[in-house]
């Protein structure tokens, strides 16, 4: 893969259908002072390394633009340096831009920024790392005229104190909204947002969790080409840490949260936006589907909106952490077992194989039954029901809060 | 090798083939759950799937509503199968998808293709069973112009409002908002009544038929697809809005120019019920009978046909059904549940041309209906009532207008078939008489349509069959969607 070669046409012919009848609910959002054409952008990744992919993602329907991390020289990216793992996750160790810095400056984001002001919607660059290097690259990228700044602290450090000083290098040296990008492996990111708040304007939640290790067994060999085989986790199974994290984070501060990590569709987008984000970013999933990816999943919350009958997502923004954000419980006074509605159940016997008290029993297509004494309210059968047939009534939505 | 190639292809549980033959319930139940996620974990998720973009005229987004199925998420399946497929359950079952979609899958080339279609059906079912595509119902009245008043008491649609009172209806979602008037209510008729209520029009049908539904009510026998099911469809159909008039006959009852004036637009979607006739020696006899009139008479109570088309299937030993399509495999296996101990299907090429699924072939085959190829009726006789059929057999001589090869009769290869009923099922043509009538330009196999569906005369549109000729049920479904956009555009845009 060099630098210069003229990269093959994409063809993006396909996309998913999107929905005849448009959503009705409002999907611009306003973040930092900027209007988004919708809440899902793409994160920093290979699904934006360059121009002409940062063009892509612009045409097909992307809430806003957010370019690869750039810092002083371009990344020995080692080979392989990607792998899916299960059926939507991936270990990658693609480090930052395999591109020159000057390459950046030259050519990718002219063309990124004429396709984001052609679509009107803003760009985000990325920089990295060290405060040094943050003073010579940002303000080249500042003049390109971006709208605003991401630095990622992943290879940083794993001090307050190294964070800080990179946040406050850069302050020193744009003025430009600053977008601090946290990983996962810091630590506590709801501390650290707390301390950053001061010297940043917005936070993004979460980069790729690890490092983490996959062995090819027939060849007793890393699946990735990295030192000791190290990579770092995305996608889908990265989603319940990066919602907590999110949640972490917008309980702590009052600054706006990008909220990344395995999103695919657009209840995700609800999930993050309810635990404090403003806006989410795509990576992996727009590795595996392609740039249409963006504009899919924005009118799928937008439509989840309509059903939900919500104008905007400003509606559900932050839902859970006003109720949630304090440490409240949800109200379990009485234990109970779960309740089936038959008239929803379309007997797949899930229910009956997860329990694992013998509390549930079931046959194909029947509804099935189930032995109170038995059952340990673990929940289980709750969540796997494809249908919805299962649920707890005491858990009928009061904290224990609101209830007192 | 990867989890796809791992998995075998799921397979339905059918019944016994002698049980099932004495019945006329359906012979499999579909998918289990589980059965469903196993084959669901088949699909290998391609970036640029053949199946949706090359094998599905409707372009669902086949992967997309697999990975949900993947992953236990069956409401989040059927909403994405539902935004762009108005019948996923009629199309689950019925489409021809080694043809289609399953023809494109790539996993084919190395084992069997995923079973889309099976896997659309369980989705489809469950949806339908549990009212996942019925939103709640359009606040919009849709009811007859006040020239059919009378009408209304005919049919089970208890509150028809005039034209006058939908005008001034605060409610509208749109402010474009239409009346549409949509003749016959088969698949192409129901998806675009879907898709029109969907985009905020008032919608009424006018159906000739005693029920509404179309070929899958009359014409498909219950076996195949349960009758309870096309009645799920309608009904939701009509709770979303739609007001469904049954006996009305366009062309009879009402012309098309009438409607025209009452309604915004007209919808054309009457189907191609023409059966082609055999014109030889004795084919007035008793005892013969078209397609649909044997299927309609064997497979549907007789309150529910129309008094015209009532007709006594005479019952006996042996039934000769001539025709190779799939309308014959409904009829040879209709003959078997209604008592024919000798059922044969004659079709005049071989086995390598006949243009019916495999699939069905083989089951009427398991329930014991014998298949002569290469043989074409000469004469029928009989003393009033059919009681012989005189064939000969046919070798394949050179390409005909079809690109198949076409049958010359073998000089000196007659011989006689014993027959107590004949059924003739050699295709389908639209009804050119009332088309004629209605001053639409006409076609070689139906009307003559523009990108926009919209026929010869401004305002009024045509969808499915009538304008394909004798086709499928997933292209009059894309046709009614596509004809409820174009109509939408229309109405909003003159
Ligand atoms: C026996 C049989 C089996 C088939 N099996 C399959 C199958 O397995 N898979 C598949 O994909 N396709 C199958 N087909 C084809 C499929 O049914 C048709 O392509 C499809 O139904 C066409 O839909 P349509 O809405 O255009 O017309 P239709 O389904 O024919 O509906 C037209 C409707 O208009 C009504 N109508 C007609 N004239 C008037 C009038 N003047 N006024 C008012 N109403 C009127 C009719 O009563 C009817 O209800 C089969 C066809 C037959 C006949
Ligand atoms: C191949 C790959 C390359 C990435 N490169 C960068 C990068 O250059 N800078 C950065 O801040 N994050 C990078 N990330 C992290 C993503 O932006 C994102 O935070 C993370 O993958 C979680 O989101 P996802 O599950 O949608 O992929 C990369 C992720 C992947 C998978």
């Amino acid at each position: 893969m060099s630098d210069h070669a003229d990269p093959l046409p994409k063809d993006t012919s396909w996309r998913v259908p999107l929905p005849v009848t448009p959503p009705q609910a409002r999907q611009e959002v306003e973040v930092l002072g900027l209007t988004f054409r919708s809440p899902v952008i793409p994160a920093a990744g290979p699904n934006v390394r360059d121009g002409a992919a940062l063009a892509r993602v612009a045409e097909n329907g992307a809430g806003g633009l957010l370019a690869k991390t750039v810092s002083v020289r371009a990344a020995p990216v080692p080979r392989p340096n990607m792998a899916q793992f299960g059926r939507a996750g991936m270990l990658n160790t693609e480090l930052w831009t395999e591109l020159s810095l000057d390459q950046w400056l030259d050519r990718e984001y002219d063309v990124g920024l004429a396709a984001a002001r052609a679509a009107g919607i803003p760009f985000i660059a990325s920089v990295g790392y060290t405060a040094d290097e943050l003073e010579l690259v940002a303000p080249k990228v500042a003049a390109k005229g971006v709208d605003a700044l991401e630095f990622s602290i992943h290879y940083v450090g794993t001090s307050f104190d190294a964070v800080v000083d990179t946040a406050r290098a850069l302050r020193s040296v744009v003025d430009l909204p600053i977008i601090a990008k946290l990983s996962p492996h810091f630590g506590d990111l709801g501390e650290l947002a707390a301390v950053l708040e001061p010297h940043v304007d917005a936070f993004t939640c979460i980069n790729s969790f690890g490092p983490t290790l996959a062995i090819d067994i027939e060849r007793a060999e890393p699946v990735l080409g990295s030192r000791y085989g190290y990579g770092w986790l995305s996608g889908e199974p990265l989603r319940p840490l990066a919602v907590r994290s999110v949640f972490e984070v917008a309980r702590r501060v009052k600054k706006p949260v990008i909220g990344v990590g395995g999103v695919s569709r657009g209840e995700d987008v609800i999930e993050f936006l309810m635990a404090g984000a403003s806006l989410v970013g795509i990576c992996t999933q727009a590795i595996y589907e392609g740039p249409q990816v963006y504009e899919r999943v924005a009118v799928e919350a937008a439509h989840w909106l309509d059903r939900h009958g919500r104008q905007s997502f400003a509606d559900v923004q932050g839902a859970y952490v006003r109720r949630f954000g304090q440490g409240q419980r949800v109200l379990t006074e009485k234990e109970e077992a779960p309740r089936l509605d038959s008239a929803l159940c379309i007997g797949c016997t899930r229910c009956g194989v997860v329990c694992q008290y013998d509390a549930m029993h079931a046959e194909p297509w029947k509804t099935p039954t189930l032995v109170e004494e038995r059952c340990f309210q673990c929940g289980l059968c709750v969540s796997a029901c494809p249908a919805g047939a299962l649920s707890f009534s005491p858990r009928a939505g009061r904290t224990v809060a609101e209830a007192a | 090798m990867s989890l796809a190639l791992r998995l075998a292809r799921q397979q339905p549980a059918y019944r016994d083939p002698r049980a099932r033959a004495k019945d006329f319930d359906e012979i499999d139940s579909g998918f289990t759950f589980e059965q469903a996620r196993v084959e669901a974990e088949r699909c290998v998720q391609c970036s640029k799937p053949a199946c949706a973009i090359e094998g599905c005229p409707l372009g669902n987004a086949i992967p997309r509503w697999i990975d949900h199925v993947v992953q236990g998420r069956l409401r989040q399946a059927a909403w994405v199968l539902a935004t762009t497929a108005p019948m996923p359950e009629l199309c689950g079952k019925l489409c021809p998808h080694e043809r289609l979609c399953e023809s494109r899958c790539v996993l084919g080339q190395a084992s069997k293709p995923v079973a889309i279609g099976a896997l659309e059906a369980f989705v489809g079912r469950v949806a339908e069973e549990r009212g996942w595509f019925a939103p709640a119902p359009s606040r919009m009245p849709s009811g007859l112009p006040v020239r059919f008043a009378g009408a209304a008491d005919r049919t089970d649609q208890s509150d028809p409002t005039d034209r006058s009172d939908r005008r001034g209806h605060p409610e509208r979602i749109r402010g474009a908002s239409g009346h549409v008037a949509i003749i016959g209510s088969g698949p192409a008729g129901l998806a675009a009544a879907d898709r029109l209520l969907a985009l905020g029009h008032a919608v009424t049908m006018f159906e000739r038929a005693p029920v509404a539904g179309g070929v899958p009510s009359y014409g498909i026998p219950s076996f195949k697809y349960a009758k309870s099911r096309v009645e799920r469809l309608v009904e939701r159909v009509r709770r979303k809005g739609a007001a469904i008039f049954c006996g009305i006959e366009v062309g009879r009852d009402v012309t098309v120019r009438e409607l025209r004036k009452d309604f915004d637009a007209v919808l054309l979607a009457i189907g191609a019920p023409r059966g082609r006739l055999l014109d030889l020696p004795g084919c007035g006899l008793e005892g013969i009978y078209s397609a649909t009139g044997f299927l309609v008479n064997g497979n549907v109570p007789a309150e529910c046909i129309d008094e015209a088309d009532r007709r006594e299937i005479r019952r006996g030993r042996r039934c000769v059904v001539i025709g190779g399509g799939d309308t014959s495999a409904d009829c040879v296996r209709t003959a078997v549940r209604l008592g024919f101990e000798e059922v044969r299907c004659l079709y005049r090429r071989s086995l390598e041309e006949i243009t019916g699924r495999l699939a069905d072939r083989g089951y009427a085959q398991e329930e014991g209906v014998v298949y002569q190829f290469l043989t074409s009726p000469t004469r029928f006789e009989g003393s009033g009532r059919v009681e012989r059929v005189v064939c000969e057999r046919m070798a394949l001589g050179e390409p005909d207008g079809s690109g198949r090869a076409r049958p010359v009769p073998i000089p000196g290869s007659e011989y006689v078939l014993e027959a107590d009923a004949v059924v003739l099922s050699l295709g389908y043509d639209v009804d050119r008489k009332l088309l004629e009538s209605a001053r639409c330009q006409l076609g070689p196999d139906g009307l003559v349509v523009d990108d926009n569906l919209m026929t010869s005369r401004r305002g009024v549109f045509a969808a499915g069959d009538v304008v394909r000729g004798a086709d499928l049920i997933v292209h009059a479904a894309r046709d009614g969607r596509d004809a409820a956009m174009a109509i939408d555009r229309f109405l909003r845009e003159g």
